[in-house]
């Protein structure tokens, strides 16, 4: 039997099959002895006698054959949980039952009667022993029988739930997902008190063993869908997982493109929503970042906020958002193109400021952007790279040496700078970075096609970029709906939102068939007319 | 697969290279023309005179001294217009960009010369904007050119919106785009009408920054009267009430000040604010002969009145719209007039007429122009004041009563 590793662990549990690169099947279990000074012993150098494997010898005669072994890894376990539930009950116990019962009846009155723990199972192998060690269980192991017993025990410090640093909103829910996969199963949890609610766990990662787990709605979730997770999760062979990112790009429809097909998040409200509008969420250990598919090329503009704040604001704020990605996409590519194409396409007294602007500049306008361009990636890079107590230094040498100066030494127009940055500015509103990434990609491919060609290299690039988007999909739905395919009912939650009564139905594509199911106009606000 | 990246490769490469062989053109590449004059010699030759912006000039932005001048103004010769346009490469070091056009200037004479070649070139080429303005002018193009305006920076973009705005609220001339242009004299009376620009004052020439420095200038460029085409020579000339009396035919004054007297004894001394007005020409036959009744609706705010009635009575603004209907009446006919003897239907009797009687027209079309003495108009003009402004009766009329 594998074990589900962590707190909660209890019997109801489906038990997860054991990935098949997860352990190695071949190597022959190896059964326990039945006394517990060799078991310890085993154990201990199987784990290359590491210091922080930790055997507590309880009473017997000699140290190789006490009556009770408890082994637990120091490093993992809560320390106080360990010596109030187990190591002192059993001493207690041993002390005061002088005759000393051993073999099964001391096992199963261990496990009765005096360790206080959740949970508590009986083992007969080593490998089952070490798994459990590694997950932060503690094996008691008894004299005379070959088996043990291992509790839950997981501790160690953990970072707390705080606001999330990614995704904030003014108004909702102010705790994010942290490291600890327990933790974040338990956010999920709290917000949907559903039985249907689904949590089927994994193991990824030949040698981080990393828990996985899939959550979704029975119900709600398309099955096909979760199977297609499922099924991706399982073809993942990989040594180790430290980030979700590393999941993403196994189980992504297509790699080669900018635009990303599953969704990152690391606010409990919008996965709990995202599981409640039929997605998938994929949890996994050691990150904050949930993974949501499938996903629509919509959903990214899509902020927390938006369902928090009132309709009105919430659809302007939304259609902003879609503006501004596009800007941040175009609007290099246009200022190339009308300054070097069609000039006649700006008001007069507009072409001769730009036009004084741009006396004396000795690069085209192409080279220009390109350069003011990748000055900007420079300092975005290091804005993030950077070590905090340098932060000060980055904007002043950013903001007057190359901005100012580029300008005063007649390097690049000061309308040049303008465009670049409220690019700059309009690539940061878009909420989910991983959609504001591929503008910002993109971008420099379109200012090249406006360079060569004007607004029509704009347009041929334009249409080549919606073509390969209306190709994509993810996990089995298309990227573009509900433009394409034209979906009339979720239009209410795409340009705009609409009033949440008006959302009658889910999103048919992620729920799978029309439902009725959100809510509908409250009576009383129905029946009120005015006076 | 690695083929075909090496393709994509090879292909984005060479494009780049052959960006510099199209026609990407720079913004500090470009001269950019706000004003086209058009003189003709004696010999038949045009004279393309071209007014290009000089943008460092303008833009306060860069540093460069203002006292350069906003514009620069050269000529070219050739026997063909765009042959002229190509032999600025030989003084120019920058592409001429027609784009930006704002007017184009004509010599009296090019225009009795005929401005058929303009309009064909204007009307072949994809560059020249048919939105320009055009005007006539009886000096030279090129001097007109010269010109500067005073508070504005481009002196051709400064007489468009003098028009702009003349036409807007003032109402004498009209606004002239060679598109218009081309209609009328492409419409049933090849005839059309052009404001013209002249040089008002006792100096020589407007065309030095130093003389910007003086509170006023000596001289200065003014709209004067409409020049009357007919086929596509220059005809003739109407004065500002002439041409004001066309338009107010031509159903083209929007918002202006019309003066009247408030007597007929007295001078024009009233005035009246109009706020919307509008011209409908109905054309009746009447034996060989047609009849055009022409129906004006005008309505406005009284904006001076000098005499001493009393305005809270209904009847005396009966009387004041009377007044004010015989003098719109006036206008029209001193309008209607001078048409008749330049003998050009510039404002669209002969259209209206193609309308109503389409099967007539066809043997009028040919000499109705000639024939527009034999038109008849009759008016009917309808005043509506609809505010006395912001006092009913006269100032000198409360004066009055006070001290009686």
């Amino acid at each position: 039997m594998a074990l589900l590793s962590g707190r909660n662990t209890n019997t109801s549990t489906p038990p997860i099959h054991d990935s098949s690169h997860g352990s190695k099947k071949s190597s022959a279990a190896t059964p326990l002895s039945r006394k517990t000074g060799d078991n310890a012993a085993s154990i201990s150098s199987r784990l290359g006698d590491s210091l922080d494997v930790v055997s507590r010898t309880i009473g017997g005669n000699s140290p190789e054959a006490a009556a009770v072994v408890i082994v637990y890894i120091g490093s993992l376990i809560d320390q106080q949980m360990i010596h109030d539930n187990v190591i002192q009950p059993v001493m207690i116990a041993l002390h005061a039952n002088k005759e000393q019962s051993s073999g099964l009846k001391m096992l199963e009155l261990l496990s009765r009667n005096i360790i206080a723990t959740g949970s508590m199972m009986a083992i007969k192998t080593e490998e089952e022993a070490l798994e459990a060690l590694l997950n932060g269980f503690c094996v008691i192991f008894v004299d005379g029988i070959e088996e043990a017993l291992i509790t839950v025990t997981a501790g160690g410090e953990q970072r707390s739930v705080n606001v999330p640093i990614t995704q904030t909103v003014i108004r909702g829910p102010q705790h994010g997902f942290t490291e600890d996969i327990y933790t974040n199963l338990g956010l999920i949890r709290r917000i949907i008190r559903s039985p249907d609610l689904r949590l089927t766990g994994k193991r990824i990662g030949r040698r981080t063993q990393t828990n996985v787990f899939v959550a979704y709605i029975d119900g709600i979730a398309q099955q096909s869908v979760v199977d297609e997770v499922q099924r991706r999760l399982d073809a993942i062979d990989i040594d180790g997982i430290i980030e979700s990112s590393y999941i993403e790009e196994f189980i992504q429809d297509r790699t080669f493109t900018p635009f990303p097909t599953v969704m990152n998040n690391e606010r409990p409200d919008v996965v709990a929503a995202s599981l409640l509008e039929g997605q998938v969420a994929i949890i996994v250990d050691g990150t904050p970042f949930v993974l949501i598919a499938p996903v629509t090329f919509f959903k990214f503009f899509q902020s927390a906020e938006d369902y928090y704040q009132r309709f009105d604001i919430a659809s302007f704020l939304r259609l902003l958002r879609h503006i501004t990605f596009f800007a941040s996409m175009l609007l290099p590519a246009l200022y190339i193109a009308v300054t070097t194409y069609h000039q006649e396409m700006l008001p007069t007294t507009l072409l001769i400021s730009l036009a004084a602007q741009r006396e004396g500049i000795p690069f085209p306008a192409l080279l220009e952007a390109f350069l003011m361009e990748i000055t900007f990636e420079v300092l975005r890079e290091a804005g993030v790279r950077m070590p905090r107590a340098i932060g000060p230094a980055i904007s002043i040498v950013g903001a007057l040496v190359l901005g100012q100066a580029a300008v005063q030494a007649g390097l690049v127009s000061p309308a040049m700078v303008i465009v670049v940055a409220f690019t700059a500015i309009s690539n940061f509103v878009t909420p989910h970075i991983n959609i504001a990434i591929a503008a910002r990609l993109i971008r420099f491919s379109l200012m090249l096609c406006a360079g060569l060609l004007g607004f029509f290299g704009i347009m041929t690039g334009i249409i080549v970029l919606l073509t390969h988007l209306a190709g994509l999909q993810s996990f089995g739905v298309p990227y573009m709906t509900p433009i394409a395919p034209f979906i009339k009912s979720s239009w209410k939650d795409i340009l705009i939102r609409a009033p949440r009564w008006a959302m009658k139905s889910r999103p048919e594509v992620l729920g799978g068939g029309k439902r009725k199911a959100n809510a509908s106009m409250p009576d009383w606000q129905r029946q009120k007319k005015p006076e | 697969m690695r083929k075909r990246w090496v393709q994509i490769v090879l292909a984005i490469a060479i494009l780049i290279v052959q960006s510099g062989c199209w026609n990407r053109v720079e913004l500090n590449e470009l001269s950019i023309i706000s004003a086209t004059g058009i003189d003709i010699d004696d010999k038949g030759r045009w004279r393309l005179s071209f007014q290009l912006v000089i943008p460092q000039a303008i833009s306060s932005t860069t540093g460069v001294s203002t006292n350069a001048a906003p514009v620069y103004v050269f000529s070219t010769e050739d026997e063909s217009m765009r042959g002229a346009v190509r032999k600025s490469s030989l003084e120019l070091s920058r592409k001429l960009y027609f784009s930006h056009n704002q007017m184009v200037v004509i010599s009296e004479k090019a225009a009795r010369y005929g401005i058929g070649t303009l309009m064909e070139a204007y009307m072949r080429n994809a560059d020249a904007r048919e939105t320009v303005a055009v005007f006539l002018t009886r000096e030279s193009a090129r001097n007109t050119l010269e010109q500067l305006v005073s508070m504005e920076k481009i002196p051709g973009a400064a007489i468009q919106h003098m028009i702009q705005n003349e036409a807007a609220n003032g109402g004498s001339f009209p606004q002239t785009s060679v598109f218009r242009v081309q209609q009328e004299l492409l419409g049933g009376t090849h005839a059309t009408g052009i404001p013209s620009l002249m040089l008002a004052g006792k100096g020589s020439s407007f065309d030095s920054l130093n003389l910007m420095q003086k509170t006023h200038s000596d001289i200065k460029i003014k709209l004067g009267r409409l020049g009357i085409i007919k086929g596509d020579k220059l005809v003739g000339w109407l004065d500002a009430e002439e041409s004001m009396g066309a338009m107010w035919l031509a159903n083209r004054i929007q918002r202006t000040v019309l003066p009247f007297p408030c007597a007929p004894s007295r001078k024009k001394d009233s005035s009246l604010r109009i706020i919307d007005t509008d011209t409908h020409v109905k054309p009746v036959r009447k034996g060989n002969r047609f009849v055009m009744d022409v129906h004006t609706k005008v309505s406005g705010t009284l904006y001076e009145y000098s005499c001493d009635d009393d305005m809270t009575k209904p009847a005396t603004i009966v009387k004041v719209q009377q007044a004010i209907a015989e003098e719109v009446k006036r206008v029209m006919q001193t309008g209607w007039k001078s048409l008749q003897r330049q003998q050009a239907d510039i404002v669209g009797f002969g259209g209206a007429v193609h309308e109503k009687f389409p099967k007539q027209w066809r043997s009028l079309a040919a000499n109705w122009n000639e024939q527009l003495d034999q038109v008849e108009v009759n008016y009917d003009v309808k005043v509506s004041v609809e505010q006395t402004g912001m006092s009913s009766n006269s100032f000198h009329s409360k004066q009055d009563k006070q001290g009686g």
